[in-house]
């Protein structure tokens, strides 16, 4: 009985599909195995004891809160300039399209020299600002600027695209039907892409914790989730930074998924 | 009274080529042409969707070429109906009056009844737009277009992605409406039979230039171009020369070696111009006042539902159209002889 059903699931999907899914099994255990594996490296307690430690949550308050102003700033000044590719043709947009993409492409460990470069005290940004009183070595804002610097380009790439989604003939209806551009925007333009936006953001802000390389450069302290990881590896070895580096897994992965249900669209209300 | 002068536009693929036009009060105005013509863009210039690059755009003597969209009160409706999808029905139709200054909600709510119920939409007020069948849709963007008791009212293509039967209903609807509050009009399809029965006036456009202006009767019995002529049904059309023959007080038309007659006075190269509905098949030459009598050999014969095109060879190929009793009695079949009969006044010619 068993076997028949097998021969039958067998004919119906055909040999490419299971090879297919024999390959994305194969992957997910290349990618997710690790993580699982290192949760089961460490005693349940004392996870929970290092999660509760001061220096732990104090490290992780600073990625999160740090990200959440970096994703803000990236909203702020990302989303015009999302709607500016999304809707105008323009000479060097392709041009202007590949450099929004070249924080991704620079290696972070670069990414946070070409920052300390520009943003120390002595570097052209940073005396700018330091006229109003910033500066950005080891300082929370530093660590926003390293943030922004690598994770803005998700934000903007993804508004871009859901700004593409929408049916152009909406914008043009609320023209016609009175509405001047700036209203037009909110009522059409944001209010049919917010949950895309978010899910940008949300992309961004994550990219921003995760972010280790411009973070430590510019601004080592005050200390990130990923940076207290890497001095307790440096200072203590491995087994040492286990407990911190399963929290923050655990704890992302948490505030990930917490996110994305909130975020998850009502199905009458998607386009006809 | 809404004037186009001397109307250019480059964007994307389309070229508008110095449009002139005229549209009257009240006027119901049918603008005719194949996809690509640019008649959409044509409309989105009059709505203030895009700028012309040259000409004036007129209204009742005020110049709105550059006047932005949401000051010209043109109500708009689409094809795919273009309602807000986050919308229900009845704040899609709110949307227009809401935006007005000063207008206190008790009134929003009566307009909105007084029109959910002018075009029979009650029971779908508190729906959201995908969950409506493309009739309903229309009839909730007609309603979101007309409440703001629009000066020009712009239709692009707002009967193409329905089924007949609702075609039918709406395209009554529409007229019925347009008699109530008689805006302006401007009426875009590429649908023939649409543009007869709806229109006052239409203009056939074709490359983005108007080819033709006139009322229905003038556009489909008077074409004035080959183009024209083609597009509004006339499917056979052939190239020969004139010569008017006094006797008969018939100009003789040589296409190959066959002659047939027509009534008009005709010299030099002309195109001739025949309906495929005018034609009558027989199996002996007909006794009467047709002028044209010609022999020839059924090469095709299509089923198109409800009458059949039957392709005959006479020199050349005709195209006929004939009822399924018809071919049945006649008894015709691929490769039966027939004489095909047509008036010298059912032809029309364009020199």
């Amino acid at each position: 009985m068993k076997i028949d059903k097998l021969v039958w699931k067998y004919q119906k999907y055909g040999t490419f599909t299971i090879f297919f899914v024999f390959l994305s099994i194969l992957l997910i255990l290349l990618l997710i195995g690790p993580i699982v594996y290192i949760l089961f490296q460490e005693d349940p307690m004392v996870i929970l004891q290092t999660m509760s430690t001061d220096y732990v949550i104090q490290a992780i308050i600073n990625s999160f809160m740090c990200s959440f102003f970096s994703t803000l700033l990236a909203i702020i000044l990302g989303v015009p300039m999302a709607f500016l590719l999304a809707k105008y043709d323009f000479p060097g947009k392709g041009f202007l399209d590949s450099l929004i993409d070249l924080p991704i492409l620079i290696p972070h460990s670069v990414a946070g020299i070409i920052l300390l470069t520009a943003y120390s005290n002595h570097g052209l940004f940073g005396q700018f600002f330091n006229l109003f009183g910033f500066t950005f070595f080891d300082t929370y804002l530093g660590i926003i600027i390293g943030m922004f610097f690598v994770s803005s380009p998700f934000l903007i790439k993804g508004t871009r695209d859901t700004f593409l989604m929408v049916n152009p003939n909406y914008e043009k209806a609320a023209r016609t039907l009175g509405a001047s551009r700036f209203k037009t925007f909110i009522d059409v333009n944001i209010s049919l892409t917010w949950r895309g936006i978010i899910s940008s953001a949300i992309l961004c802000w994550a990219r921003g914790v995760s972010e280790f390389g411009a973070v430590y450069i510019l601004a080592s302290i005050p200390i990130t989730g990923p940076v207290l990881v890497y001095f307790q590896f440096e200072g203590s070895g491995l087994s040492a930074a286990i407990p911190t580096a399963i929290s923050l897994v655990l704890v992302s992965f948490f505030i990930f998924i917490i996110i994305k249900i909130i975020n998850r669209t009502p199905k009458n209300r998607r386009e006809a | 009274m809404l004037e186009l002068q001397n109307i250019s536009k480059k964007w994307q693929d389309f070229n508008l080529d110095n449009i002139n036009l005229a549209i009257n009060e009240g006027e119901f105005f049918v603008i005719l042409g194949p996809s690509g013509a640019g008649k959409t863009l044509l409309l989105e210039l009059i709505a203030g969707i895009h700028y012309a690059d040259k000409g004036k755009i007129i209204y009742n003597g005020k110049d709105i070429t550059l006047l932005p969209p949401h000051k010209r009160n043109c109500g708009f409706v689409f094809q795919d109906s273009a309602l807000f999808p986050n919308k229900k029905a009845w704040k899609n139709i709110a949307y227009g009056i809401r935006l007005q200054k000063r207008i206190k909600y008790k009134k929003v709510m009566e307009k909105v009844i007084e029109f959910l119920k002018l075009f029979k939409i009650e029971h779908v007020a508190n729906r959201y737009p995908s969950t409506l069948s493309g009739g309903e849709k229309q009839r909730v963007a007609l309603a979101r277009a007309l409440i703001i008791n629009p000066n020009i009212l712009l239709l692009d293509e707002p009967l193409a992605s329905v089924d007949y039967n609702t075609m039918v209903q709406l395209k009554g609807e529409i007229k019925r409406i347009h008699k109530k509050f008689k805006p302006i009009t401007i009426y875009v399809t590429h649908n023939r039979l649409e543009a007869m029965s709806l229109a006052d006036r239409i203009a056939v456009m074709n490359k983005g230039k108007i080819v033709q202006v006139g009322t229905p009767d003038e556009i489909f019995r008077n074409p004035q171009s080959e183009f024209v002529a083609k597009f509004i049904g006339f499917d056979n059309i052939f190239s020969g020369t004139a010569k008017f023959n006094k006797e008969i007080g018939l100009s003789e038309i040589q296409i190959d070696s066959m002659t047939i007659y027509s009534a008009d006075k005709l010299y030099g190269n002309v195109k001739v111009c025949i309906r495929p509905e005018d034609i009558i098949l027989s199996r002996q030459p007909l006794k009467s006042s047709m002028r044209n009598v010609i022999n020839g050999t059924i090469v095709k014969i299509d089923d198109l539902g409800t009458l059949f095109e039957v392709s005959i060879n006479i020199g050349t190929i005709i195209k006929v159209l004939i009822t399924q009793n018809a071919l049945l009695d006649l008894g015709l079949s691929v490769g039966s002889k027939t004489y095909v009969n047509f008036k010298s006044a059912a032809l029309k010619t364009i020199m």
